[in-house]
């Protein structure tokens, strides 16, 4: 007993040491799938307050961006009216494919709040969640194209997984010649991510539009994804290596749209379940 | 008063930590955590309440920077070893009384403690939240960049306010 006293005192603060990093080393494993730690913190009133002020603040420096970027999207969303108007006025209103387009696709704008980009388990937090019909599995663009997908929701926030995260798997198309193929990020730079399963027959360039396939009940078809950036075919390979020049910024991303499919529960309910 | 001085500097450093140094990324390489100065300068306490601090200040770190128990284990592993480093390093311990600093531990000896600190901490920073070493060149670069101006500034204010 004498001596285990002593031996406890002797190592007092060895014995705390270790004690304080199993319990770090615990809180670290124990809140994996990080992405429930992450949305623990990175979304809880206090923390989201503090870069709430640094992130208002930020917002005066970039408001002639934004301002440029808002008028440019305007001129556009004006073009399409102009547009559709005028297909709407040479379409009767029977028109079933009309109501089903609109039927289709809803969009909630919402503001990037907390981000992630540098890390191997990026992440971005908006500030529109369950009150906002915002829901689980939900996509998310930009005006400049993919910026990922729902993977977490409460009342207020959304967890948006970007395209920059491991996990991550777009089914994407080649805008030119219609073949699919699969988007996937494992590199450190997030302006990049590598096209897979594009086979070694069929013809692509660098300069090459890659959009969304549409194959999905999570983005309409043709969204912009990327630029073929860089094109390698080693011999034997049955797959071309591509990289991919991603169309949305992610460090300067701040608004962005969640795309809500009114559809996607009967999307779902059709597919075979194993 | 020097508490309140301690306290002081933390919530400073923090502040920049949070709202300035976590967003200077550059490509994913330059990831500073300026924060530990807090615990390098700290005086020097109870082993027991060093570490007690340090675990509380990483937990901290950890809600703003969303990494739980990343930061809180790289911090209290820099304040345990801390006054075992200094130890080894100055030989009469009892007089430095106030913080650690140039001038209570010496321009070499400080400089010496605070690279071996910084390197350990950031080393197990990276390594935790990369959870693999499939990126191994990545992660060195990143480490060796980040330590880098974390120590540039540290060692550049603790010049500075030196002379």
């Amino acid at each position: 007993m004498q001596n285990l006293l002593r031996f406890l005192q002797r190592y007092s603060n060895f014995l705390l040491f270790i004690v304080l990093e199993v319990v770090a080393l615990l809180l670290f494993v124990l809140t994996q799938p990080y992405q429930h730690a992450r949305f623990f913190s990175a979304a809880n009133g206090f923390v989201t307050s503090v870069t709430q002020v640094g992130d208002n603040i930020g917002d005066y420096f970039t408001l002639n961006r934004v301002n440029r970027q808002l008028a440019e999207e305007n001129a556009l969303l004006r073009e399409q009216i102009v547009t559709y108007q005028s297909l709407m006025e040479k379409h009767s209103e029977a028109d079933t494919a009309y109501h089903y387009a609109h039927l289709r696709w809803q969009f909630t704008p919402a503001k990037v709040v907390d981000m992630q980009t540098a890390t191997a388990h990026n992440y971005i937090v908006v500030n529109k969640g369950l009150r906002d019909g915002v829901q689980e599995g939900q996509g998310v663009m930009s005006h400049d194209g993919v910026v990922g997908i729902v993977s977490k929701v409460n009342t207020h926030f959304a967890l948006v997984v970007p395209l920059i995260h491991p996990k991550m798997n777009l089914s994407c198309r080649i805008m030119r010649n219609r073949q699919q193929g699969f988007l996937h990020w494992d590199g450190p730079n997030c302006r990049y991510a590598g096209l897979n399963d594009i086979g070694r027959h069929v013809e692509v360039q660098e300069g090459d539009t890659i959009v969304t396939s549409g194959l999905t009940d999570r983005f309409p078809q043709d969204v912009m994804v990327g630029v073929v950036d860089k094109v390698t075919l080693r011999d034997g390979d049955t797959n071309y290596r591509i990289r991919v020049r991603l169309s949305t910024d992610f460090r300067g991303l701040e608004y962005v749209q969640i795309i809500r499919n009114p559809l996607s529960d009967e999307h779902q309910a059709i597919i075979p379940k194993e | 008063m020097n508490v309140v001085k301690n306290i002081v500097r933390f919530l400073v450093l923090l502040i920049l930590q949070v709202l300035l140094f976590n967003h200077l990324n550059g490509w994913g390489l330059c990831h500073p955590y300026i924060y530990i100065m807090a615990l390098i300068c700290m005086p020097l306490l109870p082993r027991w309440a060093d570490m007690l601090v340090a675990f509380s200040l990483g937990l901290v770190m950890d809600m703003f920077c969303s990494s739980l128990g990343i930061h809180t284990a790289a911090c209290v592993l820099i304040a345990y070893l801390r006054p075992l480093l200094l130890a080894k390093m100055v030989q009469d311990l009892d007089r430095v009384t106030q913080d650690v600093s140039i001038e209570s531990v010496g321009l070499n000896q400080f400089v010496r403690l605070t690279v071996v600190l910084c390197l350990l901490h950031h080393a197990v920073v990276f390594l935790l939240d990369a959870g693999t070493l499939s990126h191994f060149w990545i992660l060195l670069l990143r480490w060796m960049i980040s330590s880098a101006i974390t120590l540039l500034v540290i060692l550049g204010y603790s010049t500075l306010n030196h002379d």
